[in-house]
């Protein structure tokens, strides 16, 4: 015997969340704010 | 002129290690003993593992970096402690067996004024028989292992390709294992390399876990602030099983490996067990096997080590119900309880308790996800006792104690779920702090302004981006010291 699990009860991203997590543009604005979140926690989350 | 021995040469100890060498004259040493002659960017092991990249673009040797930087380097093992000297030597000193083909089997005292333990975990594949690459699973824990992996993998696609249905098992080898993101991240590249092969419908990918729900990831789960919402990281990882078609088992200990099946127990007792034609199961993590001695050669490795082999530092380890946890158990200065210039730093320090509330089945067997503290925070506490070392020594005892408490400290996790300039997708997580704070933060224990999680292919680029200037700033080129941990 054994328990395997699917999620399919878990939210599938929508086509447009799909298709902006390619899209190089887009991506390049959010790689610019995930850089700037890394910086606020390295300056203000390390002592 | 003092001298400074550190033990392993990992993300803790190597960044201790080139911290000293920079803020110290060189009238002091700066001593480093591993039993690795190369550095590995364990992070990218993954992409080993999957065939996308060598052990050459993940490790260097370190010989030649330690040579540039002054720092004297022992390619061996160290297996004493004695914190204060004895058997004809009156400083403190460790006892070492080199691994360095030169000196192979050779062993030697090494004296010092200040020691960092930075020996990282012993991969305890033992603990579940029929474990790791000695037996019927792979592993990504090392470069070599990945390779290995990799090799493995190119043999399962081989198969897919002939038409052959394949089942792919990778997960957490034991009830008690940690680096649960290192597994996701394996998972996700496996079911990325299936779909770039073409050969995704022949194949079952399944996911085996300790934790209790998906995005524990041995941290008690996250809560993300998303454009005002909370998003339980719990569904924001279900979502990304649900669309790639990963299945998992949940609070499950496996109890032992068969070749192509593998022996579980989940925490409501029941038992079960899974074929696998490829597995990749993640060993859980001890202390290295080091003994403490005092002067007259009494072992007191009890007083200085944990049960688990990990070193007792200024944590509170007052056995306590998960309700009364606290953050501030948690250690900030990583100084041995036993000895004043002894510290531990990264995966070596002997954690206070698990983040994820521990859990036994009704037949006494213990799923417990162990706390990870890899990566950033073992980056950080090494350069934080570097420089409290480094204050000591200039100083003396009026000198600054730095510290570096995961109960105050953020963490930046990209876990890659495929690898590509343009087809690549990672999650970025940032959590603050790392070990939950409720008396702060309320239920959630975090921040939600500044724990956060996105899945996309800047994520991507920002884990190629970190490979590259971790490796930069391993290798001690110029201005390394201005990237942070």
């Amino acid at each position: 015997m054994n328990s395997v699990t699917t999620f399919t009860d878990a939210p599938l991203p929508t086509a447009g969340e799909l298709r902006a997590r390619k899209n190089v543009l887009i991506q390049l604005w959010r790689f610019a704010v995930l850089n700037m979140k890394m910086i606020v926690m390295i300056t203000r989350g390390h002592h | 002129m003092a001298r400074t021995v550190i033990l392993g040469a990992g993300i803790a100890g190597h960044t201790a290690a080139l911290h000293l060498r920079r803020i110290l004259g060189r009238e002091h040493d700066v001593v480093v003993v591993s039993p690795n002659s190369q550095w590995n960017w364990i992070p990218s092991n993954i992409w080993v593992g999957v065939g996308q990249m060598t052990v050459q673009q993940v490790t260097f040797p370190l010989a030649p970096i330690y040579k540039r930087k002054n720092i004297e380097f022992h390619q061996a093992l160290a297996f004493e402690l004695h914190g204060e000297g004895g058997d004809g030597m009156d400083r403190p000193y460790v006892t070492v067996r080199y691994t360095d083909p030169a000196r192979s089997g050779e062993e030697a005292r090494l004296e010092y004024d200040y020691l960092i333990n930075a020996t990282g975990p012993k991969l305890n594949f033992g603990a579940t028989p029929g474990l790791g690459p000695d037996g019927y699973t792979w592993s990504v824990c090392t470069a070599g292992h990945a390779t290995e992996t990799a090799k493995a993998f190119e043999a399962v696609i081989a198969r897919l390709k002939g038409g052959v249905h394949q089942t792919l098992l990778i997960g957490m080898g034991h009830g008690t294992c940690t680096c649960q993101g290192a597994a996701f991240e394996y998972t996700f590249n496996v079911e990325h390399e299936l779909v770039r092969e073409g050969v995704r419908d022949l194949a079952e990918v399944i996911y085996i876990t300790n934790e209790s729900n998906l995005g524990d990831f041995g941290m008690d789960g996250m809560n993300f602030g998303h454009k005002g919402e909370v998003v339980p990281s719990e569904m924001f990882t279900g979502s990304l099983f649900h669309e790639r078609g990963v299945k998992a088992i949940m609070s499950a200990h496996v109890e032992k490996v068969e070749p192509g099946v593998v022996h579980y127990e989940q925490v409501d007792g029941t038992k079960g067990e899974q074929q696998f034609d490829f597995a990749m199961l993640l060993p859980p993590f001890r202390g290295v096997e080091m003994k403490a001695f005092d002067k007259s050669g009494i072992d007191i490795t009890g007083d200085v080590f944990a049960p688990s082999g990990f070193m007792k530092v200024d944590a509170d380890y007052t056995p306590r119900p998960y309700e009364e946890w606290k953050a501030s158990d948690w250690p900030s200065t990583y100084q041995s309880v036993k000895y004043d210039n002894v510290w531990a730093a990264g995966i070596a320090f002997a954690p206070p308790h698990q983040m994820s509330r521990p859990r036994t089945s009704p037949n006494g067997t213990v799923i417990a996800p162990a706390p990870p503290r890899t990566g950033m925070p073992s980056g950080t506490i090494g350069r934080a006792v570097a420089m409290s070392i480094a204050e000591r020594i200039k100083h003396g005892a009026q000198g600054k104690v730095h510290t570096a408490s995961m109960a105050q400290m953020g963490a930046a996790c990209i876990a890659s779920a495929g690898k590509g300039w343009r087809t690549g997708q990672a999650a970025a997580m940032t959590v603050f702090p790392i070990i939950p704070d409720r008396e702060k933060y309320g239920a959630a224990g975090r921040d939600m302004n500044k724990t956060y999680g996105e899945i996309g292919l800047s994520a991507h680029w920002m884990k190629v981006m970190l490979h590259y200037l971790f490796i930069y700033k391993a290798k001690a080129r110029p201005f390394w010291y201005l990237i942070p941990e």
